[in-house]
């Protein structure tokens, strides 16, 4: 289970409604202190291209975050992007993850974020130890504080 | 003489991309799909009303254009309505001979056999796995059980939904048949199309329920593809519908698009596409074919439009093209692997480009019946509506049993727009 400290929700919800505009996807990483492996308590916004089917990173936003992060003693925990309607994984979702290590969560919000902040409808997958993905509740890996 | 393998060329395109990453050999898939059978059992009652019927004819024409065989056990009642592709008087003798005519080698039978899922319309008998079908005049369920509810309604909304619905877990019930053909996993996790499924379309379009707009006069539509076919597949099985269409179209149909072309039959292979259009014509809908493409410097030659506009192009610069042009009322249809969207703009709106902005790379579109069938569904069910409202509607149609599978939205101007569209210069202003 990981803790999203208080107001991180709000946060992403807030990244991904500013920069979707209720018209294209978004994607913010959830980080949080190496120290602390089950905390996650900053939300950040790379640099990416969208549309309303599907957003696309930016190598050199990434690359940029990553050294912010290292840097910091940071990591990403978990990958949240936004759909138009119904949430889950499709198959650039399974491919295009940025991270690969066995726990990542991938969060997917429907309805461009647009409805109330919190996960009703969200869908979360999770990294397995094959590299796969699996589907979990999302209560049952992220609590909110 | 072509081969299943070419019919359903887009259609293991893109499962293989959904499901196995591109990685899987798509003859294999196609093998499978045409190896899979489902039973489709309807009752007289629910099968001779519109809404059980249409249900029927569209659950049947979309599972058949997957290449996945047919059991037919239905009473061989009147048709209702005698419109493309079918071509006999009576329900199963339609849709056997339709049957015979789509993807080479596909099994449509009337015997019992071994099934990898039934669906069981109206309150036809079946078993408590069974996938039960109820279709009204403007909603469609789907429910395993055997509590049974009989179609009932005079329009053909919710056919058509319910029909469209059971193409997609049909697919499904093809899964475990086309992993052990291509000695793959299918991915996981993925959507479900249910059941169970519930689709109310008068949530999308409350004019639907309330009152069509039956007059539509004359219409344009830029593209004779799967979008448009689907969109005429409805409008001719719309009680009372006076249409006059001018499709323009130029290029000849193939057998690759068998898998997803609603009017489309395998015979056709080599026709005109508008000639194969205007072969479907009836009394309340007329076609006149343009063999012509719709591009920057020809429209000229195609100009005035019509009031209204339909567009099913894949190019996203055919669809600024036509807005450029300003029609009063312009409805895009539009499909990625898995997803179908209409889209409707009207003057001082956001415009075609402020929603469409980005032009796809060309290559080869991997397409699939239901989903291409949705996007021209939706825009049939915009036409008579008669609404001006702009609309933005996304449907998942592999994830129909989920949350939000229907979504709408109001369509946003776009600061970016690639027209810098009056729309779109006020937000800059404002």
């Amino acid at each position: 289970m990981k803790r999203v400290a208080h107001g991180v929700l709000e946060q992403t919800f807030e990244h991904l409604r500013r920069c979707g505009e209720g018209r294209r996807e978004c994607v913010v990483f959830l980080t949080g202190p190496l120290e602390i492996p089950d905390l996650i308590d900053q939300a950040v916004h790379p640099s990416h291209r969208a549309s309303a089917g599907g957003y696309e990173l930016a190598s050199a936003g990434i690359a940029d975050i990553s050294t912010q992060l290292l840097a910091a003693r940071r990591t990403v925990r978990a990958q949240v992007h936004t759909h138009p309607g119904v949430a889950y994984h499709s198959p650039h979702d399974d491919e295009f993850a940025l991270v690969h290590t066995p726990g990542f969560l991938s969060l997917v919000i429907p309805r461009f974020a647009l409805g109330p902040v919190g996960l009703d409808g969200a869908f979360l997958a999770e990294r397995d130890r094959d590299g796969g993905w699996v589907a979990v509740p999302p209560d049952e890996r992220l609590e909110l504080c | 003489m072509r081969t299943h393998h070419e019919a359903l060329a887009r259609t293991s395109l893109l499962l293989n991309q959904e499901w196995f990453a591109g990685e899987a050999d798509e003859r294999a898939i196609a093998g499978a799909l045409l190896a899979s059978t489902v039973r489709m059992v309807g009752d007289a009652e629910s099968l001779s009303c519109r809404a059980g019927q249409t249900a029927l004819i569209t659950a049947f024409m979309l599972t058949a254009r997957l290449g996945i065989g047919i059991e037919l056990v239905a009473p061989n009642v009147r048709l209702i309505d005698h419109s493309a592709p079918l071509r006999e008087g009576r329900l199963v003798d339609a849709l056997l001979e339709l049957g015979s005519d789509l993807i080479p080698g596909l099994r449509v039978r009337t015997t019992v056999g071994q099934v990898d899922e039934t669906f069981a319309f109206g309150s036809a008998p079946g078993s408590q796995q069974a996938v039960r079908v109820a279709a009204s005049d403007v909603g469609a369920e789907l429910e395993r059980g055997s509590k049974s509810t009989p179609c009932h309604g005079h329009l053909p909304f919710g056919g058509l939904a319910a029909g469209a619905a059971v193409a997609a877990v049909a697919l499904e019930a093809a899964v475990a048949r086309i992993e052990a053909a291509t000695g793959m996993i299918a991915r996981k996790p993925r959507p479900s199309p249910g059941p169970p499924v519930r689709i109310r379309l008068s949530e999308l379009f409350p004019e639907l329920a309330d009152g069509l707009q039956l007059d539509l006069g004359s219409v344009d539509v830029i593209s004779g593809g799967a979008i448009t076919h689907a969109m005429l597949f409805c409008l001719l099985r719309i009680p009372g519908v006076h249409a006059r269409l001018r499709i323009i179209e130029e290029q000849k149909a193939e057998i690759s698009n068998v898998n997803r072309y609603s009017l489309l039959r395998a015979s056709d292979d080599g026709v005109d596409k508008i000639e194969q259009l205007k072969s479907v014509e009836t009394d309340g809908v007329t076609v006149k074919g343009v063999r012509s493409l719709f591009t920057k410097n020809n429209r000229g030659t195609l100009l005035p439009l019509a009031e209204r506009v339909l567009v099913g192009v894949d190019d996203v610069r055919a669809r600024w093209w036509v807005q450029e042009e300003q029609p009063d009322w312009l409805a895009i249809g539009a499909t990625g692997n898995n997803l179908a969207r209409l889209t409707t703009h009207v003057a001082a709106g956001p415009c075609a480009a402020c929603t469409h902005p980005e032009a796809l790379a060309p290559g080869v579109i991997p397409t699939i019946s239901f989903v291409s069938f949705w996007a021209g569904f939706l825009q049939a069910c915009a036409l008579v509506s008669g609404s001006r409202a702009p609309t933005n509607v996304f449907i998942y149609p592999f994830a129909l049993s989920g949350p939000q599978a229907i979504a709408s939205f109001a369509p946003r101007t776009n600061p970016d727009c690639p027209l810098d569209c009056s729309a779109s210069a006020g937000q800059e202003a404002a």
